[in-house]
């Protein structure tokens, strides 16, 4: 016979398992962000930009590529290293906050995620002191100097990285 | 019994809270039950850091990382480059959509230093001794990985704990003394020794996973590594008092990049065309000078 607290414990322990698993024929890019391609080289067209989080529905395999379709409905190819079966659940939780608190939401946070300037609380460390407060300045305008998507995907084509890297090329 | 009822109290909390560390805990169950009874606010001083306090600690470490090595070089160009390398491994990181910042430290120490929330900063002495962008990449990448394992915050977590464990009521980053508190508790220990050993083998491990990730050469790290490498405590240079002995490193690295068996870019001449370091920089004189003996 089994007591209350064994029938807790078995639910929980199965609850605990399966919390954050996600469907076996789902994945989720878990790079910054991704291109879908309409085949697995980087000379293919681009079907989609997809970004950090995009869950996507596995067609095929073929030797370290996925056949995916996209939630708008948008099929290609994508580098299977660069998805994963779940979202770590403690990174999906704490970024998705970031992205909720700037009406984001979904699994679908943006690049640029994460509030911008130093926090009220950081620049308030500097107190009083003219030197910390110096630095304060300096580290806001190290922060102004972005790096936005398509300076990244560029500097990455160059460089034949990332998206762009030879091995890809078959 | 007793133990399966301490355990399933442990379950049920885990999944009430979806809290890592409390899943942690049920692995080190008997030991752990004793922490969960320690009180609520004990408790939840060991729930994951947010995001929004990990860059207020962050941030705060930050600043007292930039005065200790004497400012920031302001040379917009410069910043770009070594933040496009940057942006490109941790693009290709576990968390992949933090703000993350490259700056350069106004010091010829050679070292590389990051702080929660997204910052990282290089020495104009590092940059220096590199001979390839994937050197560069996969000190970054280092960096980078120190981040994305939150290798920092967990020791600032601990901190908490151990604080709230002996009566600080507001335990809050709004409170500037609880907030200053932990932030110098972490700086005491940390600008004098760095992160614990094993962490710094975890972020090599990583910062090598993220070169080959993002296709640079994966020797990058270990490559740079190999010319910092001198017996032990011979030099002053605060690298070599922060991290472990980089001999150890090295062949650790070259292991791992052998089992991997991948190649990938250098781009010794992208980095000679794109990086153009200042001259002899010298600490801004309201700063002091960096130290190995600090």
């Amino acid at each position: 016979m089994f007591r209350p607290i064994t029938i807790g414990l078995i639910t929980s322990l199965l609850l605990l398992v399966f919390a954050g698993t996600a469907v076996a024929d789902d994945v989720y890019v878990k790079t910054r962000y991704a291109k879908l391609r309409a085949g697995t080289t980087s000379r293919d067209a681009t079907v989609a930009k997809l970004k950090h989080g995009a869950k996507l529905t596995v067609l095929e395999t073929k030797s370290g590529f996925l056949r995916v379709k996209a939630s708008d409905g948008k099929e290609g190819w994508i580098a299977k290293s660069w998805t994963t079966p779940k979202l770590r659940s403690r990174s999906k939780f704490l970024e998705g906050l970031g992205a909720a608190a700037r009406g984001g939401g979904n699994n679908d946070v943006s690049f640029t995620a994460g509030a911008r300037g130093l926090s009220s609380q950081a620049a308030s460390f500097a107190g009083d002191s003219p030197d910390l407060k110096a630095v304060v300045v300096s580290i806001e305008k190290l922060e102004k100097i972005e790096v936005t998507v398509d300076e990244l995907d560029k500097f990455l084509q160059d460089g034949q990285l990332g998206d762009y890297r030879q091995e890809a090329i078959k | 019994m007793r133990f399966t009822q301490t355990l399933a109290a442990i379950v049920c909390v885990a999944l009430l809270c979806g809290c890592g560390a409390i899943k942690d805990m049920i692995l080190r169950s008997n030991k752990s039950a004793a922490l969960l009874v320690g009180g609520a606010q004990a408790a939840a001083s060991k729930a994951p850091i947010g995001i929004e306090e990990e860059r207020a600690y962050g941030g705060a470490i930050a600043i007292k990382v930039v005065q200790k090595y004497g400012g920031l070089v302001e040379d917009e160009a410069l910043t770009r480059y070594v933040g496009l390398v940057g942006n490109s491994v941790a693009a290709f990181s576990d968390r992949p959509n933090i703000r993350y910042h490259f700056g350069v430290l106004k010091s010829e120490g050679i070292n590389a230093v990051s702080s929660p929330g997204g910052y990282v900063f290089i020495t104009v002495g590092a940059l220096r001794k590199m001979k390839s962008e994937a050197e560069l990449a996969g000190v970054l990448a280092h960096e980078v990985s120190h981040i994305t394992a939150r290798h920092a915050l967990e020791i600032l977590k601990n901190l908490k704990a151990k604080s709230a464990m002996v009566g600080a009521a507001a335990n809050t980053i709004d409170n500037p003394d609880f907030f200053k508190g932990i932030v110098n508790a972490f700086l005491d220990d940390f600008l004098a020794r760095g992160l614990p050993q094993d962490t710094e083998f975890e972020a090599d491990m990583l910062g090598t996973k993220l070169l080959i990730s993002t296709g640079y050469d994966p020797n990058g790290l270990k490559d740079f590594l190999a010319g910092m490498v001198v017996p032990h405590g011979d030099s002053h240079d605060p690298f070599y008092d922060t991290h472990p002995d980089t001999s150890v490193r090295v062949k650790k690295l070259e292991l791992q990049i052998k089992a991997s068996g991948a190649t990938g870019q250098n781009h010794a001449e992208r980095m000679k065309k794109l990086m153009k370091l200042p001259e002899l920089v010298k600490a801004d004189p309201k700063t002091p000078p960096v130290s190995g003996a600090d």
